[in-house]
């Protein structure tokens, strides 16, 4: 088999790995997962664990934006790699952005509608670190809800308070709401569907 | 007692695949080149491709030679084969009126610009069954072929005329309205139904290609139900063409749109009497449409139709209720829902048994008390 | 193991796991909004596969979106692995992927089923994925898909109540067989596809996740692991799980099983076997070890 044959391949199962920790994050709330597939080659700031995401869920079928300070590479590595087209944050179905960032547009995601909850957009947050137990700096979120057998706890640093009151807050009248990733730059991931009940204190 | 396992499955599977081709070639007839079904059973292959959604004549004559002349299969080869060839391009939108036209009638005026003409038609002859087709050979078809071409007036095989479209006279003179719905804006883009799920109510583009998919005899039967009575637009059938249409996509560089091929298809545009739902303004007939692969004018007529009866604000029969028609005419759906019945149901037949037995348990104490008391 | 597998996609001249890219990444994205959403149904646009609709092609489409070399595959109809449909999608999924398949449900990490959830309790690490015929629970009450639609969006499930009511009214019973429909997560009445009554407490606040794929109608839906899973009942008519009144698996002597019936080839008599085979073989196969143990 020729290189690129082998090279094309192991695309299919960078996404299918990437995919598998995904759904796992987002099935069970507040479990730590590994991305374990770095994006090789990408341009300076541009972090290669989102990128793995990106190239993994996005296409020219969905519309996404970005925001924070790499905002720009990331939206131009995103358009060329996957042919996602870029969109103001109220037509996005998924939107990349900096988890310490309180001006962050999270509040302009569409929360879908009561008969087609799922137009409700995903957000792709990167914060600074995710701990298994507390840690420096981190807020920890005790979370409930479908996924988690009685209470999972979510430590992050770099997460600002006001996104995630601003997550709380799109998800009030469920079904509408949003659904989030969390992810940092060793790659440890945590997913938080609009079903999530959080209660949350600063570390 | 010795446990007799229910295994074989598979053994049984690749038996029944072996028996299939044995029903096929036993026979001993010679095997059927791909060729003769692409030349000789036309239609077939014409209505394979329209179902199957994929312009390829051998492809279809190839399933169709899987199949042993069964459609539906043949279809369902197709849609799959379909499914693995990378879609790469969206062609420009194709004008009809650069048809070459093999077939163009309209039964609205009795001469039209262009003229009536018949094509290749078995409408008119009687259908009696032509025995001498069992000794046709190599020979015959030779012949005739040669013959035919020789008969042919000089001349004739020059630039064919042009055919102007009926509907573009009707709507001149203020008959037929200038769109579907009044001041009704092209979807841009068009609909997919193969990428994006159908929601109803259904953009336009989504029903005429879901309609444009459709197995024939379904939306026959739909189409027949509303011109019988069940809803009726009193139909007319303002232009019927069939013929080759070429196809063009958008430059990669950005250059004119390149030329890449033609494709046969069949055109149906039917006027609708006039029933107010043509918008504001003096009344007018109203238009349906109808477009599908290969040479096949009952779909279209259909489709045309269907397309039509499918804007009725209140539905009141099945063929104008969009969500019933457009939900029942695909024909790998139908069919694979119908045969579906065939597998096992061992587990859910035991499921309504213990509830049959739990309802005659509950019959049983008022009969026993009418009993004692009659 | 990585460059064989490689090998077996290439031999096949498919991509792995049959569908491309672009299909696998409209299914998973319409699985993530699934799970986010217990038991809303959510469209997707399917890919025509080379297996008849109706016949497990929304479920076949989440196994190829979700499975990779390392997983390990079982393949379920009635509880039975080698029922013929089982026995064709199984095919069809390890010729485009090489995966390595099993019948011991606890071996297994995606189990694709129809009509049955295995006796065996599932895992955390383990997925199972429905075949679904009829995705809407509203179906028996509403042949609109666009009524449907708003009677989920406004929580209006009172027709489905009232269908249960005069039920229970006429036959003592609600007398739903499979496909009794159930409310997930306190909010959506969600179908989940034609398992027996029996198999419908083992969804509640099940450690695994459950994904329903239905094909021909075009919607996948989710049931979170540890969500709440409740059938729709009355106070004074619980619901109840089939009673076969006493009888016990002939071959492997279960009292505690989905069981079904077989009429004898010979001799025409019925006896009961249960459906699950894996179950059944493995009890069979305790019992004669303890057997072979004694002296």
């Amino acid at each position: 088999m020729d290189a690129a044959g082998i090279d094309a391949l192991g695309e299919v199962y960078r996404d299918q790995r990437t995919f598998r920790l995904l759904i796992e994050a987002l099935a069970r709330p507040g479990t730590l997962q590994s991305l374990s597939d770095p994006m090789p080659d990408v341009p300076p700031g541009v972090d290669p664990y989102i990128a793995s995401v990106a190239v993994t869920l996005l296409d020219h079928e969905v519309r996404f934006a970005t925001s924070g300070p790499t905002a720009a590479p990331l939206t131009a590595y995103i358009a060329r790699r996957t042919g996602a087209r870029p969109a103001p944050p109220e037509e996005a179905g998924f939107l990349f952005a900096c988890g310490h960032d309180a001006d962050s547009p999270l509040e302009r995601l569409p929360v879908g509608s009561l008969e087609f909850p799922e137009h409700g957009a995903t957000v792709v947050l990167t914060v600074e670190r995710l701990f298994a137990q507390g840690g420096d700096g981190a807020s920890t979120m005790a979370v409930e809800g479908p996924g988690i057998p009685t209470v999972a706890r979510v430590h992050a640093r770099g997460l600002a308070p006001a996104i995630i009151e601003a997550f709380i807050d799109m998800n009030r009248e469920y079904p509408e709401g949003i659904d989030a990733f969390l992810v940092d730059p060793d790659g440890r991931l945590v997913g938080l569907p609009r079903t999530a009940r959080i209660g949350w204190n600063r570390g | 007692m010795g446990y007799v396992a229910a295994k074989g499955g598979t053994q049984a599977i690749e038996q029944a695949e072996q028996l299939v081709q044995y029903y096929r070639l036993r026979g001993g007839s010679e095997p059927i080149q791909i060729r003769q079904i692409q030349d000789q059973f036309r239609l077939a292959v014409d209505k394979v491709m329209g179902e199957g959604s994929l312009y390829s004549p051998f492809h279809a004559a190839l399933a169709l030679k899987q199949a042993e002349g069964d459609t539906i299969e043949a279809v369902l080869l197709l849609r799959a084969f379909r499914s693995t060839c990378p879609r790469t391009r969206v062609s420009v939108v194709a004008g009809t009126s650069e048809m070459h036209v093999h077939r163009r009638i309209s039964a609205a005026f009795q001469d039209v610009p262009g003229g009536q003409i018949l094509g290749p038609t078995v409408d008119y002859t009687q259908r009696l069954l032509n025995f001498s087709l069992c000794e046709e050979d190599g020979d015959h078809v030779r012949r005739f072929v040669a013959q035919y071409l020789a008969d042919l007036p000089a001349g004739e095989l020059g630039e064919p005329p042009s055919f102007p479209k009926v509907v573009d006279i009707l709507k001149r003179e203020g008959l037929l309205a200038a769109s579907n719905g009044a001041g009704a804006a092209p979807e841009e883009p068009p609909y997919d139904i193969t990428r994006a799920p159908l929601v109803f109510p259904a953009p336009r583009s989504a029903r005429l290609q879901a309609l444009a998919r459709g197995e024939t005899g379904g939306v026959l039967a739909l189409a027949y139900s509303s011109m019988r009575g069940y809803g009726d637009i009193h139909p007319t059938v303002g232009e019927l063409r069939v013929g080759t249409v070429p196809l063009r996509i958008p430059h990669p560089a950005g250059g004119p749109a390149v030329f890449i091929g033609r494709v046969l298809v069949t055109e149906a545009e039917v006027v609708a009497f006039f029933d107010g739902t043509s918008g504001p303004g003096a009344p007018m007939f109203t238009l349906g449409y109808g477009l599908c692969f290969g040479h096949n004018e009952l779909k279209a007529i259909a489709m045309a139709v269907l397309d039509r009866t499918m804007n009725a604000a209140v539905p009141k029969a099945p063929a104008e209720n969009e969500e019933f028609v457009l939900s029942h005419i695909d024909p790998i759906e139908s069919s694979g829902f119908a045969a579906h019945w065939k597998l096992p149901h061992y587990v859910t037949f035991q499921a309504d048994i213990d509830r049959l037995r739990s309802a005659q348990r509950h019959a049983q104490p008022r009969d026993g008390i009418r009993r004692a008391g009659g | 193991m990585r460059a064989a597998d490689l090998l077996v996609a290439r031999r096949s001249g498919y991509n792995f796991a049959f569908l491309d890219e672009h299909s696998k990444r409209e299914v998973r994205r319409a699985l993530l909004k699934a799970v986010a959403i217990p038991g809303h149904q959510v469209p997707f646009a399917p890919r025509e596969l080379p297996i008849a609709l109706g016949w497990g092609t929304g479920g076949l489409q989440i196994t190829l979106s979700l499975i990779g070399p390392r997983d390990v595959l079982k393949v379920i109809d009635q509880g039975s692995d080698d029922s013929v449909n089982a026995v064709n999608l199984r095919r069809l999924i390890t010729r485009t992927t090489g995966v390595r398949t099993t019948t011991d449900t606890r071996r297994a990490t995606i189990i694709q089923t129809r009509h049955r959830v295995p006796e065996e309790s599932l895992r955390a690490d383990q997925v199972l994925v429905f075949q679904v015929p009829y995705p809407e629970p509203l179906r028996r009450v509403e042949p609109s898909d666009v009524q449907t639609r708003r009677m989920h969006a406004e929580q209006d499930y009172s027709r489905l109540w009232v269908y249960l009511y005069e039920d229970i009214v006429r036959w003592g019973d609600v007398t739903i067989p499979h496909r009794y429909p159930v409310r997930v997560h306190g909010r959506y009445v969600m179908d989940p596809s034609p398992i027996p009554r029996w198999d419908v407490p083992k969804l509640h606040r099940s450690p695994t996740l459950g994904l329903f794929g239905a094909g021909r109608e075009k919607r996948v839906y989710a049931i979170p692991p540890h969500t709440r899973v409740e059938p729709l009942e009355f106070d004074d008519h619980p619901f109840r799980v089939e009673d076969f009144g006493g009888e016990r698996c002939r071959r492997c002597g279960s009292g505690r099983s989905f069981l079904s019936a077989i009429y004898d080839r010979a001799t025409g008599r019925r006896y009961y076997v249960c459906s699950d085979t894996d179950y059944c073989e493995r009890r069979i196969a305790g019992g004669a070890a303890q057997r072979a143990a004694a002296p």
